[in-house]
């Protein structure tokens, strides 16, 4: 399974790869903006996306809803990553379309796990 | 594979370590920027954005603390923000305060957290008192509230409104929360989600206070992540027990697993991944000392590797079980055999799993996991005493000879045991009934399970007999918490027949370990302490008599 990490933090990309590469056996891509992630995202065709909510320029929100207009991107199923763990922020998230929401800081051991638990492969 | 994952965490870890200097920089700089100018928004929010990335980021790289102050930091920006006018130098010295205890996380990384084992649990203090934070309009339920927690020796602090409640919460993790969901305008959830958000939040007690309501709004309070609804007028009997049950949950101690493993790098890999996972971990490198070891730690799990010097991990399966004491202990096999024949063998040896060389740490620790949960309850079902859910005298006896044996071995601070018997028991019995007397028993029992550490051994040997061991105490130090667990029992009002209320008391009897004791002798000498109590005059404990000197 292809997964694309989006999110502008090096150490938050660099964790993923880890997280979801050695520990989940994922195949990881990753991106440091929501322009370049959506670039990766039509060249590639990963089978997830793990998309940070709090980015300069384009933001999680935005970047998802540019995914979802592309008809080639549109049905990526996308997991947001927010340091928000208020019901309300993850209600919010929800509603714009997203396939999950996972908090931050997370678990590197289980963060594979959990991804795969939102995509129905647990 | 498997110790290349740690390698690389740790350097990811000591990157992030590095990195955080840069990050605090920039913290630094806007706040020098706010000082000069306070009205700065851009500054104002380039600092909101650094916290946010710091409570991110922290823990997952094994600073959990540096994920609080970053939360702390980022709320206090939003609660600027919210209001509206620049931040006060007050506001701003106080990040400054936070930024510097960050830098100091980092500082104090000597060792790496994923290297340290979590150990056995630190024992909770005695004396310590559980914080309960209140988030209630109703004053005449708070007045209650604190009668009856203050009652159980916790410390209750009410919070004013919302904004108080969150910035109580964001200072400290309390043990209890109590909150109406209507508090601050329907609001009262928020601080439920806030505290589990909050690392070591997961433990506390969440416990949600209303009107009588619809099963929706259970749902909803339930969602939020409390642990308990309870409706007004409140029954503060089971409010109380089920506190007690949550508390103790949190008290318990970290399971202990004991790896046979002579290979040091995936030793290091057990412990990295296990330690993270919160188990307690000890290496046993050297199957000859497996015996020793295995009664020194008395583990809840082994993990055995089979390729060993001198001895396969089939060998040493067998060896423990045949000893009674641990054949309940699950055995994980873990080899790089993957041939049908090793799994026949694993499973002839009395093994419970067979895990497969290399492992990913998700497997791993649910595998664990799962084998010490089910052990655990198995072992809570045949061990408990139905009344008071304390050790039965089967399970304590057992748990006295594991004291004994580890006191001749390291003596330590010593120990003490303490025998208690209720007095006069039977008439409460005769006059009451025997449900009365049973609920006597049960606050006995709930009242030891309260004041004693988590790592004690408590137990209702019998009757009105209860007996305590406890460890790193002498025994004058536990013949004063004797003292005072006594005339804590004994102003206890219970309820009798006919509306009438009574009061219990106790004898008790305590007596330190001496080297040469055996658990028979141990008792005896705290039985005839009690013995001593009860001829003179009941209500009062007794330690034993100094030993005759050896001639």
């Amino acid at each position: 399974m292809k997964i694309l990490v989006i999110d502008d933090e090096d150490d938050i990309r660099r964790i993923s790869r880890l997280a979801l590469g050695r520990v989940g056996g994922m195949q990881v891509l990753d991106a440091a903006s929501g322009i370049e992630g959506i670039a990766k995202a039509v060249a590639e065709t990963p089978d997830a996306i793990l998309l940070d909510v709090m980015m300069p320029e384009h933001d999680g929100p935005e970047t998802l809803g540019l995914l979802r207009a592309d008809p080639r991107t549109a049905r990526i199923p996308v997991i947001f990553l927010t340091a928000k763990a208020m019901a309300a922020e993850v209600e919010r998230l929800r509603a714009l379309g997203a396939d999950g929401v996972l908090t931050k800081p997370f678990d590197p051991m289980s963060l594979a796990a959990s991804v795969r638990a939102i995509l129905g492969m647990g | 594979m498997d110790t290349s994952w740690l390698r690389s965490f740790r350097e990811l870890r000591e990157q992030f370590a590095e990195g955080a200097g840069e990050r605090l920089a920039a913290i630094d700089a806007a706040l020098d920027r706010l000082l000069v100018e306070p009205g700065d928004a851009e500054s104002l929010s380039e600092l909101r954005v650094r916290f946010h990335g710091l409570s991110g980021t922290g823990a997952t790289f094994g600073f959990p603390r540096v994920s609080v102050l970053g939360v702390e930091g980022e709320h206090a920006c939003d609660a600027v923000v919210e209001a509206g006018r620049p931040p006060t130098s007050e506001e701003i010295r106080a990040w400054r305060r936070l930024v510097q205890e960050v830098r100091e996380q980092f500082r104090a990384d000597a060792a790496p957290a994923v290297e340290v084992s979590a150990g056995p649990a630190t024992p909770v203090e005695t004396e310590r008192r559980v914080e309960v934070l209140v988030a209630h309009d109703d004053t005449e339920f708070r007045a209650a509230l604190a009668v009856h927690l203050e009652r159980e020796g916790m410390a209750v602090t009410v919070a004013s409104d919302l904004a108080n409640a969150h910035a109580l919460l964001s200072k400290r993790v309390p043990e209890v929360l109590v909150v109406d969901m209507r508090f601050g305008g329907g609001e009262g959830g928020t601080l439920v989600e806030r505290l589990r958000g909050m690392p070591a939040g997961d433990g506390a007690a969440a416990f949600v206070v209303g009107a009588p309501a619809g099963f929706m709004d259970k749902v909803e309070a339930i969602r939020c992540g409390a642990d308990a609804y309870f409706e007004q007028p409140v029954d503060w009997e089971p409010f109380t027990r089920r506190l007690q049950q949550l508390l103790e949950r949190g008290r318990a101690e970290a399971p202990r697993v004991l790896a046979v493993e002579d290979d040091p790098d995936q030793a290091a890999f057990v412990k990295a991944v296990l330690g993270s996972g919160g188990y307690g971990v000890r290496i046993c490198s050297d199957p000859a000392r497996f015996e020793e070891e295995a009664i020194a730690f008395e583990p809840d799990l082994v993990l055995m590797d089979i390729n060993l010097p001198g001895f396969s991990g089939y060998d040493l399966a067998r060896f423990l079980r045949q000893n009674e004491k641990y054949a309940a202990v699950p055995v994980v096999f873990l080899t790089a055999e993957y041939r049908a024949q090793s799994r026949i063998e694993a499973i002839r040896a009395g093994g419970d799993d067979h895990l497969v060389k290399p492992i990913a740490p998700a497997i791993l620790l649910s595998t664990v996991a799962a084998r010490i949960e089910r052990a655990q309850f198995l072992k809570s079902l045949i061990g408990r005493d139905g009344l008071t859910g304390l050790l039965n005298h089967t399970a304590f006896l057992e748990g006295a000879r594991g004291v004994v044996l580890r006191q001749s071995r390291n003596p330590g601070k010593g120990a003490a045991f303490a025998l208690i018997d209720l007095d006069l028991f039977r008439a409460v019995n005769d006059r009451h009934g025997h449900p009365v007397g049973d609920r006597v028993l049960a606050s006995m029992g709930a009242l030891l399970r309260r004041r004693v550490r988590g790592s004690d051994l408590v137990g209702r040997l019998g009757g009105e007999e209860f007996a305590v061991i406890l460890e790193d105490l002498t025994e004058e130090e536990a013949e004063r918490l004797m003292n005072r667990l006594l005339e804590e029992f004994s102003v206890v009002l219970h309820n009798g027949a006919d509306r009438s209320v009574f009061h219990v008391t106790f004898s008790a009897g305590v007596s330190g370990f001496l080297p040469g004791m055996s658990v028979d002798t141990w008792r005896q000498s705290a039985d005839d302490a009690l013995h001593a109590a009860k001829s003179a005059g009941r209500h009062r404990v007794a330690r034993a008599a100094q030993p005759k000197v050896a001639p």
